[in-house]
């Protein structure tokens, strides 16, 4: 893009553009000035503007001349070149100053892309003063892509579910990578690619975003997340969305006498979608069934009731009682045996839940049976991941 | 003596009470300070009352704050669950714990104490100390009293994991995780000084330790004994300690290396299989390649994994602070779209293994020479 412009150079000061300013020549008054101006800098709409100018102004001269012929690059790529000149041969007018040879070129770099741009100019001048000048100049800028800044991951625990180390929502930024005296200020606007409907986001166009689970991703980094400030797009920012998957039995199993039963310990792990612990989650389980006896006459034993673990925990396990009051219910319990008895005594549904320590909230990783016998207890029907 | 008030517990119970319960095990870390007062005491009485139980300690040792050795301490554990379950005792005897002797984390309550459990969920009694032995202190455990409170701590544990009477519940102490986050400088002495215990127990909680905490010599002491002679339990303890090895170190990698073998069981070969997974080095990633065809789903599973994150050049993370870890890694430029999807969870993997095989191998073939 090239616009070719009369170009005032007290203005351009006024804005900051001035890339150098000299007085090369005057005439016996020194009233007689020459500017060059080479400038690059980031401007509102996120563009690149390069700005070239040569101007020579004085009070008595009567004729005066300004040319500039430039290149600009990005890296070692020319992507413009540009020639302007004018003269001034009117009255003499004090205070009035020459027209200037200059002209602007504008780049979106979502074209032209992110690198070291960099502006060549040859200025000339001269005045009646007799003072023809020549002199060079550049002008370089670095223009970096946007960026977005922020964990690249959450978890998905179940609607609203939260917990420390695991969070469900986390706060991205917007980087515009723009340099301390740009004025690239357009708002960046924000758009998911991907799966995405694993996330959503608070807003559309902002600088500060929040990003919310909704559901658990399937591969690794499997969302892009992208900005684009004024055209100007970041790389994908890639994101996942991680999920409890599974609770694996058993890295061990004990079985203690308690009084006159028993109490079954199993050390289970709770593992994520990607093969991974979760230590510290909450935790719940929950029992969808009442008693199911497994003997007949069947009476006396009662039902287990649901527990939950709060966050922080290093490791966890499970345990089943049976103990107080053995000899007066059927079948009845006792410690256990050397060699661990096969009579079942009953057998309840159980669930469990990764993600809160609330009865039944959570994400659903297994399912399966107690099995209660008269001296110890195993997991049967074991379904897990219960929620694939 | 202030005598605690006793409450007669039901006689006449319908039914066997049959339940169960989750327990998540607490580091002991912040439970140090938590607690105003740690203290190794004799339960001299208990009584047991509804969702809570009253005790009555004689300090055998002050470990930390201001209680004297022969003091008596009253403290009480409440439980939320009991209450809320309208169970009236955690176990079965009228008077529980009497005569037991462990590590008790206390906090002040009014005037008087509040036992910190050493676990959250369905905690019973038995959870709620550390047992260690009564008497005192053997030479190698004894130590100052200006002595660090982790220092403490490590050395009346060490004293009980060598205790034969204690040994047991030390060792599942330690498989809990619950000494992870103490002081590394007194923890790996003590850890090292168990694992050349004449104790069969306290050697394996030692070695446990030490490969937990990512010592390379330990993984190699472990591939050089037989398993057979340990208990169920403490190989159970030792496997998975093996899972949370994390050191790229080569001795320690071949040794991973070796415990992958077919005459192991198969929690030890998971577990070295998970730990390689989890080191991201090119040596660890050849070694997975030879598991692709393992009978094991999961060996498989975390074979591709520890392949992916070795090409997507993943940090190395603890089994405690992977989440953190991954949710800031942002992998670099060489990492393709083709990589990511190739980086399946479990359950899109067991839909089509052979894709993810084949890929991951073609990559360790083209890369395993530019590493």
């Amino acid at each position: 893009m090239s616009n070719m412009i009369t170009l005032r150079l007290n203005l351009v000061l006024g804005l900051g553009l001035l890339a150098s300013l000299s007085s090369w020549a005057q005439c016996s008054d020194s009233s007689t000035l020459h500017y060059a101006v080479d400038g690059l800098a980031r401007i509102a709409s996120n563009n690149v503007r390069a700005t070239i100018g040569t101007q020579t102004t004085g009070d008595y001269s009567d004729y005066w001349d300004a040319a500039a012929s430039g290149y600009e690059y990005v890296g070692a790529t020319q992507i413009h070149s540009g020639a302007d000149s004018v003269g001034w041969g009117g009255n003499d007018v004090p205070g009035y100053p020459g027209t200037i040879a200059g002209w602007y070129w504008n780049d979106s770099p979502s074209t032209t892309g992110a690198g070291s741009y960099t502006t060549s100019v040859t200025h000339r001048t001269d005045s009646l003063c007799s003072d023809i000048l020549v002199t060079t100049s550049s002008a370089s800028l670095t223009v970096n892509q946007p960026t977005i800044s922020g964990p690249n991951a959450v978890w998905y625990l179940g609607n609203g579910q939260n917990q420390t180390g695991y969070a469900y929502v986390t706060n991205l930024t917007a980087v515009g990578n723009c340099g301390g005296s740009d004025t690239c200020s357009s708002t960046p606007s924000w758009t998911v690619t991907g799966n995405s409907t694993e996330i959503s986001l608070q807003c559309t166009s902002c600088v500060s975003q929040t990003v919310t689970a909704q559901h658990r991703s399937d591969t690794f980094l499997d969302i892009d997340i992208t900005i684009s400030i004024g055209g100007f797009s970041s790389d994908p920012f890639p994101f996942t969305v991680y999920a409890p998957y599974e609770i694996s039995c058993c890295y061990a199993l004990t079985d203690s006498p308690v009084s006159d039963g028993f109490v079954t310990r199993a050390y289970l792990n709770l593992l994520d979608r990607f093969g991974d612990n979760l230590p510290g989650l909450a935790l719940n389980e929950s029992f969808t069934s009442g008693d199911i006896g497994d003997f007949t006459p069947f009476t006396g034993w009662s039902t287990p009731s649901a527990s939950g673990i709060s966050a922080g925990w290093t490791s966890f396990y499970d345990q089943m009682y049976a103990y107080s009051g053995c000899a007066g219910v059927s079948p009845q319990c006792e410690n256990p045996q050397t060699a661990l008895s096969s009579t079942k005594a009953m057998h309840i549904l159980q669930s469990w839940q990764a993600g809160s320590s609330n009865i039944g909230q959570g994400i659903q990783v297994r399912t399966d049976w107690q099995q209660f016998y008269i001296d110890h207890a195993r997991y049967s029907h074991e379904v897990s991941p219960s929620n694939p | 003596m202030r005598l605690l008030q006793k409450t007669v517990m039901g006689s006449a119970l319908l039914a066997v009470q049959g339940f169960c319960g989750i327990v998540g095990n607490i580091p002991l870390g912040p439970l140090l300070n938590q607690a105003d007062a740690v203290v190794v005491g004799t339960v001299a009485e208990s009584t047991a009352g509804a969702g809570s139980l009253a005790i009555n300690l004689t300090v055998l040792r002050p470990v930390k704050g201001s209680n004297t050795m022969g003091s008596s301490i009253l403290a009480t554990w409440t439980s939320p669950l009991f209450s809320s379950t309208g169970l009236t005792a955690n176990a079965p005897q009228a008077s529980p714990l009497v005569g037991h002797t462990g590590l008790w984390f206390l906090q002040r309550l009014g005037s008087g104490w509040a036992v910190l459990p050493l676990a959250t969920g369905d905690v019973r009694a038995n959870g709620i100390y550390i047992p260690v032995p009564s008497g005192p202190l053997p030479p190698a455990y004894v130590y100052q009293t200006n002595a660090s409170l982790h220092t403490k701590i490590l050395q009346e544990i060490g004293a009980a994991a060598e205790d034969p009477a204690t040994a047991e519940p030390i060792s599942r102490l330690e498989a809990s995780r619950v000494l992870v986050g103490l002081d590394q400088t007194p923890l790996l002495a003590l850890l090292t000084h168990l694992s050349s215990s004449s104790q069969t127990i306290a050697k394996a909680t030692g070695l446990a330790g030490l490969v937990r905490q990512g010592i390379p010599t330990a993984p190699l002491a472990l591939s050089a004994i037989d398993f057979g002679a340990f208990s169920g339990q403490v190989q159970n303890n030792l496997s998975n300690a093996i899972c949370e090895y994390r050191n790229t170190d080569t001795a320690g990698v071949s040794a991973l290396g070796v415990l992958l073998n077919s005459r192991y069981q198969d929690g030890v070969r998971a577990c070295a299989a998970h730990a390689l997974r989890e080191i991201h080095t090119l040596q660890a990633a050849l070694l997975l390649e030879a598991l692709f065809g393992d009978a094991s789903a999961r060996i498989r599973y975390d074979a591709v994994i520890g392949i992916a994150q070795f090409a997507m050049g993943f940090p190395q993370a603890g089994l405690a602070d992977k989440a953190t870890v991954i949710a800031s890694f942002n992998p670099g430029p060489s990492v393709t779209r083709e990589m990511k999807q190739h980086f399946p969870s479990q359950s899109l993997f067991s839909t089509n293994e052979q894709e993810y095989l084949s890929y991951w191998k073609m990559w360790l073939s083209a890369h395993s020479g530019q590493q």
